[in-house]
C-alpha cells in the first residue's frame, strides 16, 4: 500500500500534481483512506488557493477531500463552512488568508472539508507543525495550487508526485517529463554550513548574489528578472564559486551566462528546491553535459509516484502499458495507480 | 478646542513617545489611539490616573513574574467586540466565534486568578470578572479543555439524532459489505472500497457475467475498460435518504443550539464588555509604568497654579540619538510662569532642543505618562503650540514666515486659555530689522497673558524687555579656553566636535541685561579667525 511507505518514515508528505487532473486529489483521498484502514492519525492541510479561492467563497466548488473521524484539519475559517464534516475547533491561529484565519479543527464526524492552508512555505512548516502538537501522526500538504512550484516540497520531508496522461498525449513525454520532475526534485543539497547560512539569508532578501573562495557575498541589483543572465555573466570572476537564485532559474538565464563566460566549470547554482527550475528534460541534459552544476538548498525525496491515465480532453493511455513503462522508468521509486485503486499489482481487478 | 493639533504632536516627537507605550491586547490599543489629554479643571482625574501609573510601576519592580504571566495571558486576548455586538442585534454566532467567545471568556478567568494571586488591591475599573455561568454553558462536558463542538450535551435531541446518525452510517456500511463480499465471491472479482470496479473489455467472460448482475450496473467506460458500480438496493436507498433525512435535522438542530448559546451570550454581553473595557486600562496602564521604568521618569506633581518646573529634564529623542553616539544628554532645569520667557545664546547651543523638551514634557504629563526629569511641577495647559522654524528647509523666506505667524495667531486667539505657547527664532528668515521688531511685539503682546509661552531669540533686547524672564544657554562662559585651545592644536580636524564637547547646553537665569554672551566671538576666535578681526569685533560690542 501507497502508505506503507509514509508510516513511521515520515511525518510530513506533500502531494504535488504535475498539472491540474492529474489525479492529486484521488492521490489524497487514497492515503486519507489507507491511513483510516491502518489507524493512523493524519493531519491536513494545503498550501495557499490564490484564485482559487474566489470558487471557493462563492462556494461552486464542491469539497472533495474526504475526512474520517480523528482526522486533524489546517483550514481557513470560510473555507471550514463548506465541508459537511463536523468538526471540533482546537485552535484559532493568527496567520491570516483572503479566506480569514487558519482554524485547527479535529473531525468529530466523518465527512468532506475543504482545505485551505496557509501561503508562505514558513507558515505551512508551523502550521504541519501544530497538527503534529495536536497529536498527527503523518500531516498531508496538499499542494493545492496544480502546479509543482508550489511552496509544499521544500516544507515537507518527502513528496509524492501525481502525474497522468493530462501531462500530454504522448505518453513518452508524459514519462520523461516525470522523470525530469523527479531529477530536479533530488537535486543535490549544499551540505556545508557556513554556505548554508549565506545561502538562506540570501534567499530571505530575494537577490539573486554571487560567493566567492571566501565566502564573500555579493549581491546583484537584479530582481529574478528574465534578461539578467547577461548581468550574472559580467560579475563572474575567477574567485566566484556559487550563484545563488533566490526565485526561479529559467532556461534562457541559464544559456546566458553559460555564453557570456568561460568560468561556469567552477562555479555552482544554487535554487531553494528544484521545483524552482524551469528547463525542459532535452535542454537540460545538454546544460549538464556543458558542465552546468545546480545544487539546491532542500533536496526533495519523491516517495512515490501515482498515475492517472485518463486526461480530461477525453484521450486516454492504456492503464497497464502506462503503469509498466513508468515503473521500468522510474526503477526505485514505487509507481501507484491510485484511478485503479491503487494496487501495485498488473491484476488490479482479479 | 484640540489640546495638541498634528504638526505640533510630530514637533513635539509625541508618536516616537507613545510608540514607547507597548499594549499587548486589542482592547488595550483602543485605549491607547484613544488617549486624550487632561485639560484644566480635570487635574484631580489626572493625579489619580498618574496614582495608578505610579502603584503599578512599583509593583513591577516587586512582581516582575508576575507581569510576565500576565503578559502571556494578554498576547492571547483577542478583539471579538465585532461578534459580540453583533450577537446583540440577533445575528447568530458560528463554530469559530462561539470558540474564540470561550477561549476569551476562560481568560477572562485566567487574567482574574494571576491578579488574585499578588497582594495588590487594583483599581476597581481594571477589576476582570470571571463569567463562570457562560464558562459552563460552553464547555456543558466540564472538560476544561479549550476547545469547542456543538456538544451532544447540548440537547437530548441532538444526541438522538446523532445516535441515529451514527447508527444509519454503520447500517449503510454493513449492507454495503455484505454485497461487496457476495458479489466478491460470486463473480470472482475484486471491489474497490467506493463500489466500483473496472474491468478490461477484453475479459468478456467476466463481463458478461457482470451484466448479468442484478447488483452490478454500468457506470463508464474507457477504450480499455469498463467501470461498473453497485447498483443500489431497496435497503439501501431506504438508508441513504434516512441518513440524508437526519443530517439535515442535526443541521437544524446545531442551528437551533448556536442561536441559543448567542441568545445567552447577547445577554451577558455588558458583563463582557466590561471586562474588555477593564482589560483595556489594565493593559494600557501596565505599558504605561513600564515606560516610566525605561525611561527613569517621575511622577509629575500637578499643581493648580499654571506654572511649570522641571528639575534635569531630558528630551528622550535627542538623549537616544546620542547614546547611539556614546555621548550624553545635557538636562536641562527650567522654571516658567505665566507671561514670557525668553531663551537666548549661541548657535549650536542646544536651544531649540530646550524648546522642544518643555513641550514634549508637559504634553507626556497631560497625557498620564510619567516624564524623563528628576522632578516636574506643573499646572494644566489648556493647549501646547509650538512654532520651529524647519533649519534645514531652503526655502526659509516670506512663505516659512508667513506659515509660522499662522501658527502663532491661532495660539494667540487662545491666549486666555492657559496654553504653553513655545517659539523658537521668530522670523530668523526675514530681514534683522523686521524680525527684531515682530519678535519684540509678540513678545510685549504676550508678557502679561494668562498663558505660559517660552520664545528663543537671537535679539538680547528682546529677552532684556521689562517683565521677561531671560535664560540663557551657559554655552562656552565656563570654559578653559587656554585648555580648550591646546586640545584644538592636536585635533585641528575635529574642531567643531570638540567645541560641541565643551558646550553647556543648560539654562541660566540672567537677573539683569549686564552681560552679553560672547561664545560666537570665543569659538570664533579658537577656530582661528583673525585676531585683529576678533578685536574688532569685541570692540563693536563695547561700543553698543
Amino acid at each position: 500500500m501507497l502508505i506503507d511507505i509514509i508510516q513511521n518514515n515520515y511525518k510530513i508528505i506533500s502531494i504535488v500534481g504535475m498539472g491540474k487532473n492529474a489525479g492529486k486529489t484521488v492521490t489524497l483521498n487514497h492515503l486519507i483512506e489507507e491511513a483510516a484502514i491502518n489507524g493512523i492519525t493524519i493531519g491536513i492541510t494545503s498550501t495557499g488557493r490564490d484564485g482559487e479561492g474566489i470558487d471557493l467563497v462563492t462556494g461552486t466548488e464542491k469539497p472533495s477531500i474526504y475526512a474520517f473521524e480523528g482526522t486533524y484539519i489546517a483550514t481557513s475559517e470560510k473555507a471550514l463552512k463548506l465541508g459537511d464534516a463536523k468538526i471540533e475547533i482546537i485552535k484559532v491561529t493568527d496567520y491570516r488568508t483572503p479566506m480569514g484565519k487558519i482554524v485547527i479543527g479535529k473531525v468529530r464526524d466523518a465527512g468532506y472539508v475543504q482545505i485551505a492552508g496557509p501561503q508562505t512555505t514558513k507558515e505551512i512548516k508551523a502550521i504541519s507543525n501544530i497538527l503534529i502538537d495536536f497529536g498527527a501522526e503523518v500531516v498531508f500538504i496538499d499542494g493545492a495550487i496544480n502546479r509543482l512550484s508550489s511552496a509544499a516540497p521544500s516544507v515537507s520531508q518527502g513528496c509524492i508526485l501525481a502525474t497522468g496522461a493530462v501531462v500530454s498525449r504522448d505518453m513518452n513525454k508524459v514519462i520523461r517529463d516525470t522523470l525530469h520532475a523527479v531529477e530536479l526534485f533530488k537535486l543535490p543539497e549544499v551540505k556545508e554550513d557556513t554556505l548554508r547560512i549565506l545561502i538562506k539569508d540570501i534567499i530571505q532578501k530575494e537577490n539573486i548574489s554571487l560567493i566567492d573562495e571566501n565566502y564573500n557575498v555579493k549581491t546583484l541589483d537584479i530582481k529574478t528578472s528574465l534578461n539578467s543572465g547577461k548581468i550574472i555573466s559580467q560579475h563572474i570572476t575567477k574567485s566566484t564559486r556559487y550563484v545563488i537564485f533566490p526565485g526561479s532559474l529559467v532556461k534562457n538565464t541559464i544559456e546566458d551566462i553559460v555564453k557570456g563566460s568561460r568560468l561556469i566549470k567552477n562555479v555552482t547554482f544554487v535554487v531553494r528546491d528544484g521545483t524552482k527550475i524551469f528547463v525542459g528534460p532535452v535542454d537540460w541534459l545538454r546544460l549538464c553535459r556543458q558542465g552546468l552544476k545546480v545544487k539546491a538548498l532542500n533536496s526533495v525525496s519523491t516517495l512515490a509516484v501515482t498515475i492517472n491515465p485518463y486526461s480530461p480532453q477525453g484521450y486516454y493511455f492504456d492503464q497497464r502499458e502506462f503503469l509498466n513503462s513508468m515503473k521500468k522508468h522510474l526503477k526505485d521509486i514505487p509507481v501507484f495507480d491510485v484511478v485503479h485503486g491503487g494496487e501495485y499489482k498488473d491484476e488490479i481487478y482479479r | 478646542m484640540k489640546f495638541i493639533d498634528k504638526e505640533i504632536r510630530k514637533s513635539l516627537d509625541l508618536d516616537y513617545i507613545l510608540n514607547k507605550v507597548r499594549v499587548n491586547t486589542p482592547y488595550g490599543k483602543t485605549n491607547k489611539d484613544a488617549l486624550k489629554a487632561f485639560l484644566p479643571g480635570e487635574e484631580k482625574s489626572l493625579r489619580k490616573e498618574l496614582d495608578k501609573v505610579e502603584a503599578f510601576a512599583s509593583l513591577i519592580s516587586r512582581e516582575r513574574s508576575f507581569f510576565i504571566n500576565l503578559r502571556n495571558l494578554f498576547v492571547h486576548v483577542k478583539d471579538l467586540r465585532h461578534s459580540i455586538s453583533r450577537c446583540i442585534e440577533g445575528y447568530i454566532l458560528t463554530e469559530v466565534e462561539l470558540f474564540e467567545i470561550k477561549n476569551l471568556i476562560i481568560l477572562f478567568r485566567e487574567i482574574k486568578d494571576e491578579i488574585e494571586k499578588i497582594n495588590f488591591s487594583i483599581p476597581k475599573d481594571m477589576k476582570v470578572e470571571s463569567m463562570i455561568e457562560l464558562e459552563e454553558l460552553l464547555d456543558p462536558r466540564e472538560e476544561g479543555l479549550k476547545t469547542f463542538y456543538i456538544y451532544d450535551e447540548y440537547s437530548q435531541n441532538l444526541k438522538d439524532i446523532r445516535k441515529e446518525k451514527k447508527d444509519i452510517e454503520k447500517r449503510i456500511a454493513f449492507e454495503k459489505k455484505v454485497i461487496r463480499m457476495e458479489l466478491q465471491h460470486e463473480l470472482g472479482i475484486k471491489i474497490r472500497h467506493n463500489g466500483e470496479v473496472s474491468v478490461p473489455k477484453s475479459d468478456i467472460e467476466i463481463i458478461n457475467r457482470i451484466e448479468k448482475h442484478p447488483l452490478l450496473m454500468y457506470s463508464s467506460e474507457t477504450y480499455m475498460d469498463l467501470k461498473y458500480k453497485f447498483k443500489s438496493t431497496d435497503m439501501l436507498d431506504y438508508l441513504e435518504r434516512q441518513l440524508e433525512d437526519y443530517k439535515q435535522r442535526e443541521e437544524n438542530e446545531e442551528f437551533k443550539i448556536r442561536s441559543e448559546l448567542s441568545k445567552e451570550i447577547a445577554e451577558e454581553s455588558r458583563r463582557i464588555f466590561n471586562n474588555m473595557e477593564a482589560i483595556g486600562r489594565l493593559d494600557l496602564t501596565i505599558a504605561k509604568a513600564y515606560l516610566a521604568i525605561d525611561i527613569g521618569g517621575v511622577k509629575p506633581n500637578i499643581t493648580t497654579e499654571h506654572i511649570i518646573i522641571i528639575n534635569d529634564g531630558r528630551h528622550l529623542r535627542v538623549e537616544e540619538a546620542l547614546m547611539q553616539k556614546r555621548k550624553e544628554f545635557t538636562p536641562i532645569t527650567v522654571s516658567l510662569n505665566q507671561g514670557v520667557t525668553c531663551i537666548t545664546g549661541a548657535n549650536m547651543g542646544g536651544k531649540t532642543v530646550s524648546l522642544k523638551l518643555i513641550g514634549m514634557l508637559c504634553a507626556m504629563a497631560q497625557y498620564g505618562l510619567f516624564v524623563p526629569c528628576s522632578k516636574m511641577e506643573m499646572g494644566l495647559h489648556g493647549f501646547i503650540h509650538i512654532s520651529i522654524g524647519d533649519w534645514q528647509s531652503s526655502d526659509q523666506g516670506l512663505s516659512t514666515f508667513g506659515s509660522e505667524v499662522e501658527g502663532i495667531q491661532r495660539a494667540i486667539d487662545r491666549v486666555k486659555e492657559k496654553g504653553l505657547i513655545l517659539i523658537d527664532e521668530l522670523a530668523r528668515g526675514t530681514n534683522p530689522q523686521e524680525g527684531h521688531a515682530i519678535s519684540k511685539a509678540i513678545v510685549n503682546y504676550l508678557k502679561d497673558k494668562e498663558s505660559i509661552s517660552v520664545i528663543t531669540t537671537h535679539y538680547d533686547n528682546v529677552a532684556n524687555s521689562e517683565g521677561v524672564m531671560h535664560l540663557q544657554v551657559i554655552g562656552l562662559a565656563n570654559v578653559d579656553y587656554k585648555k580648550l585651545k591646546e586640545e584644538l592644536k592636536y585635533n585641528k580636524n575635529y574642531g567643531i566636535d570638540l567645541v560641541t564637547q565643551y558646550m553647556d547646553y543648560r539654562l541660566r537665569v540672567l537677573r539683569c541685561n549686564s552681560e552679553v554672551p560672547r561664545d560666537a566671538i570665543n569659538v570664533a576666535r579658537l577656530m582661528g579667525l583673525h585676531k585683529d578681526i576678533v578685536a574688532m569685533a569685541e570692540g563693536e560690542l563695547e561700543e553698543s
